[in-house]
């Protein structure tokens, strides 16, 4: 309980961490169950993705991701997969490879039964929904770490365009994100900087800042996958050789 | 099936492509990396985050910085005298540093722009890496810091110019000269090495040179602190010059010391040669042969380098790290072992060396990375027109990972001659997905041999065959299958041919003849037609200084062959007969692929520089070579390879004459109708691209028939002739061996 509530205190310097401490999260019982499947939205597409690369064809890998919900909501992937210690990415794949070689002709029942949906096919673009497919031979554990960084990435674009908005520079945003990774990716900082009625040197402070915010979040947001701070650099570079 | 056909995304900072399934533009490596970029808290008067003022004219220290201008950010305390020059990451200025009263080289991220961040990271490496760094011969870092996006370094100013600048102004050094500059770099690179400092873009413009012609080391750009885990190196930035990278690097493998190594060792080369060991128009194609190909030894390219210096130079650029020498000490106290006059401590490669270097790198980087860095890939992607044969292609390249990799190492460390490849397996190679198994399929077996890079020779050959298969299938109205067979030599090739266990063999004309002698039945396809400039022509050829000015003259003289059972050395024989010249009466002559040396008399001896580099197929001595270094005083080469050097080299032409080259034979007990099917498939292919694809990049396939060979028939008595020395020692028929 004191887990959830901290957790949704602002995140501040070392504070974020400890907090949202996604095995705390999974031990602190019943009360975190919502927390918890807050966290399995939002990383189903690698699970998808490595049950996809399983060979699995696509309304079964939808049953599958489900099922496999299910079973580690009803804590039952507790008992089976404890991690001491570790990354949240990994016990997600450690549970799901033992759900998949186990739990799930089992699992299947309960799902049938359902007793909970957490994804909703039908409310997914169908874009969304197809990319998973195969797209060149790769590793299901390859696809699942490439599927979770991407994931993890627009999920930290959706946050600042949301925080850009609060600001009410959604529109500024939507102009400069092209130079986020660089410059050159975009419409030239001239174009811009007329558009919006600001000089051009405030537009490459404004995307400065946005590249500085923009690894904030990635930081954060990983933050709330890993167990100690130091970690974080470490699962950027995993996450980075997923790309690659 | 519907394929959305999306033009492929760059991203605009790493190059990368960004694939179909990012749920965003942008590229997915960089904006990651933001994440390890943003890890030093924010400075005081910068806000962090978005919440900060954006808008407004004046925005920064309060320094006056005016981002609009082409000024770099007037930083506090130093004024700026001149721009000195641009480097691969930013703009180098001459400055006064005010409080301290010195001048400063000032090195400021390009143009003030705000530094993407991948640049970023890689100038907070760059100093953090340098900084530590305190050696004469190592351009000392005063002060780093960051003015918005836009850092900046300061240096020791080192007044010259760099290495590279100066040999533009073409300054020539004597060997001394270059050996003992070269021993300071390395030692000033031993020195970073023992702090753990990789330079990692070692090149003639980061060494810069005092008044004194002392050199000192700059740019420690790409430079890692040796242990720390690899973070930007991930992105697979090819950053440094290809041309000085070690192959390693340019595999994008982890690196250690010893590419360091190997730059120095191209460095070292360029200095002698006036040449690098690699170069090619295009970055990519530099990046194959740093990887695939031996560096022509120094001593081709200028036969006044010592014979020591090339082999330091050559136990640098190894392809095997460890191979190099074992520091950059190491290296500097065998160059000073050669100023002292002192034996060296590396030895020349021998021919077992070369071969097992071969074997070692061949297999595994041949197949993994050069297949998918360079030409090697366009040739699988021909045909891989839509993004799904895209994919294939990658599927292609896996299997040859898997299969042809492990088999080319079995093949290349067993005795076994031969290995064959499989029609499905050829087609995935060539990006298309294999027929279904029909009935009434038929299958045939074509061998080639390949005496050098076997895989390029599959990958050359799976789209020609891709459509041969095609053709055939339409033309005999069945299904038809092309396996391949690779085989290390012609002869069991054609052993195999007679005895019908292959079908198809690509060989020379002579050698068919002289098959034909024994087994009739034999008959051939088509003819391989080269194109382009000297095609199939070959030319007999000697130095200007010879004094020999016709065939007649080469009486006493020595003479070096191609191949012994090539076409062209069959043909060249037959011209020296004509006239008047046979084998006994040249003083010595040889084979490129022999090692005996054939003499006038028994008890000359051949030379050991006639032995040393000959007779080696894996050795970069060629006739031109060997005549150019006096060691035959005549040769006989392709017109093509003739044309390269003759003016340069002053090569004078004794006779042109025209080369029959290769031809596709096929064995005796198909059915005319089949051997017609297949010559109407074979001259049907006409697409350049997958022509020249094949080896020796034919420009046509010609029917031929055995009426066709009856002028090369008669020469084969012209050769026993050059060979026996009289015609009473040649049977009858002509063809006996």
């Amino acid at each position: 309980m004191v887990a959830r509530e901290r957790a949704s205190v602002s995140a501040t310097g070392a504070a974020r961490f400890g907090t949202t401490q996604w095995s705390l999260v999974l031990r602190a019982g019943q009360g975190a169950e919502e927390a918890l499947l807050k966290l399995c939205q939002i990383y189903w597409p690698p699970l998808y993705a490595f049950i996809r690369r399983r060979g699995h064809a696509v309304h079964e890998a939808q049953d599958l991701t489900q099922a496999f919900f299910a079973h580690v909501l009803s804590n039952r992937a507790l008992d089976t997969v404890a991690p001491a210690k570790g990354r949240f990415r990994s016990f997600l794949l450690v549970a799901l490879k033992h759900f998949l070689d186990n739990e799930w002709h089992k699992a299947r029942a309960v799902k049938r039964g359902g007793r909970q949906v957490v994804i909703s096919w039908e409310e997914l673009n169908p874009g969304e929904r197809d990319v998973l497919g195969p797209r060149e031979p790769m590793t299901p554990e390859k696809a699942f770490n490439r599927r979770w960084a991407l994931r993890l990435l627009e999920r930290v674009m959706k946050r600042l365009r949301s925080e850009c908005a609060a600001a009410r520079k959604e529109e500024l945003f939507e102009a400069v994100k092209g130079h986020l990774t660089g410059d050159g990716g975009g419409k030239p900082y001239q174009e811009i900087a007329a558009e919006f009625g600001m000089t051009e040197g405030a537009v490459k402070v404004t995307v400065h800042r946005l590249r500085r915010r923009f690894g904030e979040l990635v930081r954060e947001q990983i933050g709330r996958t890993v167990e100690t701070p130091e970690e974080i650099d470490d699962e950027i570079r995993e996450l980075f050789a997923a790309l690659m | 099936m519907n394929v959305e056909v999306r033009q492929a995304l760059r991203c605009s900072s790493c190059g990368s492509e960004i694939e179909e399934d990012v749920p965003f533009e942008q590229c997915p490596k960089c904006l990651l990396d933001l994440g390890l970029a943003c890890k030093e808290p924010p400075r005081a008067s910068e806000p962090a985050g978005f919440g900060g003022p954006v808008g407004g004219a004046a925005v920064g220290l309060g320094v006056g910085v005016a981002w609009e201008t082409e000024r770099p950010p007037a930083l506090l305390d130093y004024e700026i005298l001149e721009r000195i020059g641009r480097g691969g990451m930013g703009v180098v200025y001459r400055a006064r540093q005010l409080s301290l009263n010195r001048v400063v080289a000032l090195k400021v991220i390009a143009g003030g722009e705000p530094a993407s961040p991948a640049a970023l990271a890689r100038f907070r490496r760059e100093a953090e890496a340098a900084a530590k760094l305190d050696h004469p011969n190592i351009v000392a870092i005063y002060e780093v810091g960051e003015h918005e996006a836009t850092p900046f370094l300061v240096m020791r100013f080192v007044e010259g110019v760099s290495l590279a600048e100066q040999r533009q102004d073409g300054k020539r050094r004597t060997e001394a000269e270059i050996v003992r500059l070269m021993g300071t770099v390395a030692r000033a690179v031993h020195y970073a090495h023992s702090r753990g400092v990789l330079h990692r873009d070692l090149k003639p413009s980061n060494i810069l040179l005092d008044a004194a012609g002392q050199p000192h080391l700059t740019d420690f750009g790409i430079a890692k602190l040796v242990g720390e885990e690899a973070t930007l190196t991930q992105t697979a930035e090819l950053l440094g010059t290809p041309c000085y990278m070690a192959p390693e690097q340019a595999a994008g493998k982890p690196l250690s010391r010893g590419a360091d190594i190997y730059s120095l060792g191209v460095i070292l080369y360029e200095l002698l040669t006036g040449r690098r060991p690699f170069e090619a128009e295009r970055p990519v194609e530099v990046l194959r042969k740093v990887i695939e190909e031996e560096p022509v030894a120094p001593r081709v390219v200028n036969r006044a380098v010592d014979r020591d210096l090339e082999t330091i130079c050559l136990k640098c650029l190894d392809k095997n790290p460890a191979r190099r020498y074992g520091s950059a000490l190491e290296l500097a106290e065998d160059l000073e072992r050669w100023e002292r006059r002192e034996p060296i401590v590396a030895r020349p490669a021998g021919p077992i060396l070369r071969l097992r270097r071969w074997v070692a790198r061949n297999p595994a980087v041949a197949t993994l990375i050069a297949g998918l860095l360079a030409g090697i890939a366009v040739t699988l992607g021909l045909l891989a027109q839509t993004r799904e044969e895209k994919a294939r292609k990658s599927i292609a390249l896996a299997i040859l990972r898997t299969e042809t990799a492990r088999q080319l190492q079995e093949i290349w460390a067993s005795p076994s001659t031969f290995f064959g490849i499989k029609s499905e397996t050829l087609s995935a190679m060539a990006g298309k997905e294999p027929a279904r198994l029909r009935a009434g399929e038929r299958r045939f077996t074509i061998a080639l041999v390949a005496l050098a890079n076997p895989l390029d020779r599959i990958l050359g050959a799976a789209p020609l065959l891709e459509h041969v298969e095609a053709n055939m299938s339409r033309l005999s109205g069945a299904p038809t299958r092309l396996d391949l067979r690779l085989y290390k030599t012609q002869a069991l090739a054609m052993a195999h041919l007679a005895s019908g266990e292959v079908d198809l063999l690509q060989v020379n004309a002579k050698e068919y003849l002289l098959t034909k002698t024994q087994v009739p039945e034999v008959q051939p396809l088509v003819r391989i037609v080269i194109g382009g400039q000297g095609g199939n022509r070959a030319v007999i050829f000697t130095r200007a200084d010879t004094g020999i000015k016709t065939l007649s003259d080469l009486r006493g003289r020595s003479f070096l062959f191609g191949a012994a059972d090539s076409t062209v050395t069959l043909l060249a024989k037959a011209h020296l007969v004509e006239a008047g010249v046979r084998g006994r009466d040249l003083s010595r002559y040889r084979y490129v692929d022999r090692a005996e040396e054939l003499t006038q008399g028994s008890s000359a001896k051949p030379s050991p520089e006639a032995m040393s580099g000959l007779g080696n197929p894996f050795s970069p001595m060629t006739p031109v070579e060997a005549v150019l270094d006096e060691i035959y005083d005549a040769g006989v080469v392709t017109e093509t390879r003739f044309l390269q050097v003759s003016t340069a080299e002053k090569l004078v032409l004794l006779k042109r004459f025209e080369d029959e080259g290769a031809l596709l034979v096929v064995q005796g007990k198909l059915s005319p109708d089949i051997v017609g099917h297949f010559r109407q498939a074979m001259i049907a292919i006409k697409d350049p691209k997958i022509l020249q694809a094949f080896a020796g990049a034919p420009s046509a396939f010609k029917p031929c028939s055995d009426d066709d060979l009856a002028g090369l028939r008669g020469k084969l008595a012209a050769e026993l002739l050059f060979d026996k020395g009289t015609l009473a020692e040649v049977p009858a028929d002509g063809f006996a061996r």
